[in-house]
């Protein structure tokens, strides 16, 4: 699963989109500590995310937002193995949380995304190291049936694309008439994106660039 | 998935919810295109329809893996992770899955937005296997779903069935990537549907830039945003 892999966009649009997620190690992990404890770490993790100022959390497993209700809900549901997440908006306050989260020492496996050269340069200021790295090298094939690239930036920050492109169009066209501002639209395409992996804040960005 | 026609008041609202484009409205009621629809959900659990008109029938083999590979919040009891693929290289610091010497790739088909049936799939899938350098992943849904991951050939019952992305996962030899980097362009001539391609490497002994020096030489960039383990995992995996 790379879900955060493959967002597009600007690299000016990137710098406000870093997205952290901790896991515990399938077969190792969760056969070496019990469940709650795991569940316990990953809560950790996401309350270590909202100290340093993250603008969304979400459980891959129990849901986002949206589906369960609120930040709390979030953290409650979190009882046991999952992946979670944290977006941040920042690269100071992502250099806060790797900091926080090296300090923390959970054991859990953190993956962070971004842009590279940013994330080199949040890892050096933290004392982190880059362990393994992944590239995204891109759509191949038939491409021919996809839609406009703003509209791609915005469906590719679900990595499950749940965020469909009649819905990001309806959206903007509700911008464009004036019924919903950008934040307000952000926000409402959040809510399909059940990890809460979905940056709201630059897909407002976004939106206003189709809508204007 | 289902619309129940007699709770159906045509309102329309479900329509966009769908990633493929699956539901249409026809003599006021809202219908779901069953070959097209992948099985996400998506429509259902956005809670979209006031009228509780979107319902879920029961999903037998082998329509079933249209759920398993498309919606989020079915597990694949063999990796226990919510999904379509493995923890990849997520958890490389624990699991030591790719090691020096070795890279992770993983060819995604269907995504995005495009989808893809299995028989799409297997094309390439058996194109990358013939290579004799590709082995697929155990641990991944889709290999489970093969015949052989030698040979890359799916169950036949399967062939036909649609899913939103279907993600063909293997390590091979960091010397064999130039040749699957050109079996994947061959692939993407070949296909009438798309896939997204990445590569993990371990950075140790800076192999990962000689993963960006093999890309370069293939003609094939790596976008400037990606993914990155940093390390924190325990127990430290020792190479
Ligand atoms: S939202 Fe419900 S009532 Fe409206 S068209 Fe869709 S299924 Fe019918
Ligand atoms: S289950 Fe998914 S693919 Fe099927 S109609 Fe609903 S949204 Fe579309």
């Amino acid at each position: 699963m790379s879900h955060t892999l493959h967002r597009r966009g600007s690299v000016e649009s990137l710098k406000k989109d870093i997205v952290f997620l901790a896991l515990p190690a399938h077969r190792y992990n969760d056969q070496d500590i019990p469940m709650e404890e795991v569940g316990a770490k990953l809560r950790r993790f996401m309350e270590i995310g909202l100290e340093q100022g993250c603008i969304c959390i979400g459980n891959a497993s129990t849901g986002n937002l949206h589906t369960l209700g609120g930040v709390q809900q979030i953290l409650d549901s979190t009882t046991s193995g999952a992946t979670v997440h944290c977006v941040f908006d920042d690269q100071e306050k992502a250099i806060a949380m790797m900091q926080a989260l090296k300090e923390a020492d959970l054991g859990m496996s953190v993956v962070v995304s971004g842009l590279f050269d940013m994330l080199g340069e949040c890892c050096q200021k933290s004392g982190l190291h880059m362990h393994t790295v992944e590239y995204s090298l891109g759509i191949w094939g038939n491409t021919s049936g996809l839609p406009a690239e703003p509209i791609m930036e915005i469906n590719t920050m679900c990595g499950h694309g749940m965020v469909s492109v009649g819905r990001i169009q309806d959206v903007a066209d509700k911008i464009k008439k004036g019924r919903m501002t950008c934040e307000e639209g952000g926000k409402e395409l959040a809510k399909t994106c059940t990890c809460g992996i979905f940056n709201w804040k630059r897909a407002a960005e976004i939106l206003a660039e189709i809508a204007s | 998935m289902k619309i129940n026609q007699e709770l159906c008041v045509g309102c329309g609202m479900c329509v966009p919810y769908c990633p493929v484009g699956a539901i249409h409205l026809e003599d006021r009621k809202a219908h779901i295109d069953a070959d097209a629809c992948v099985e996400c959900s998506c429509c259902r659990r956005s809670g979209v329809c006031r009228k509780n008109a979107i319902v879920q029938d029961e999903l037998s083999w082998p329509r079933g893996v249209r759920s398993v590979m498309s919606d989020v919040f079915t597990v694949y009891e063999g990796t226990g992770v919510s999904g379509r693929g493995t923890e990849e290289m997520k958890t490389n610091d624990v699991t030591g899955r790719f090691r020096p010497g070795w890279v992770g790739v993983a060819v995604e088909m269907g995504r995005p937005i495009a989808a893809c049936t299995f028989r799409q799939v297997q094309e390439v899938s058996v194109a990358l296997a013939a290579s004799g350098i590709v082995e697929f992943e155990p641990c991944n849904p889709i290999t489970a779903l093969m015949k052989d991951n030698k040979t890359g050939y799916f169950q036949d019952d399967i062939l036909d069935e649609r899913v939103y992305s279907a993600i063909l996962e293997f390590p091979v030899k960091l010397e064999d990537l130039p040749r699957v980097l050109e079996l994947c362009k061959q692939a993407a001539e070949k296909t009438d549907t798309l896939f997204s391609l990445d590569v993990c490497s371990v950075t140790q002994d800076g192999q990962n830039q000689k993963v960006l020096e093999i890309l370069d030489k293939a003609g094939m960039s790596a976008r400037p945003n990606g993914k990155v383990n940093l390390g924190l995992g325990k127990p430290a995996y020792q190479f």
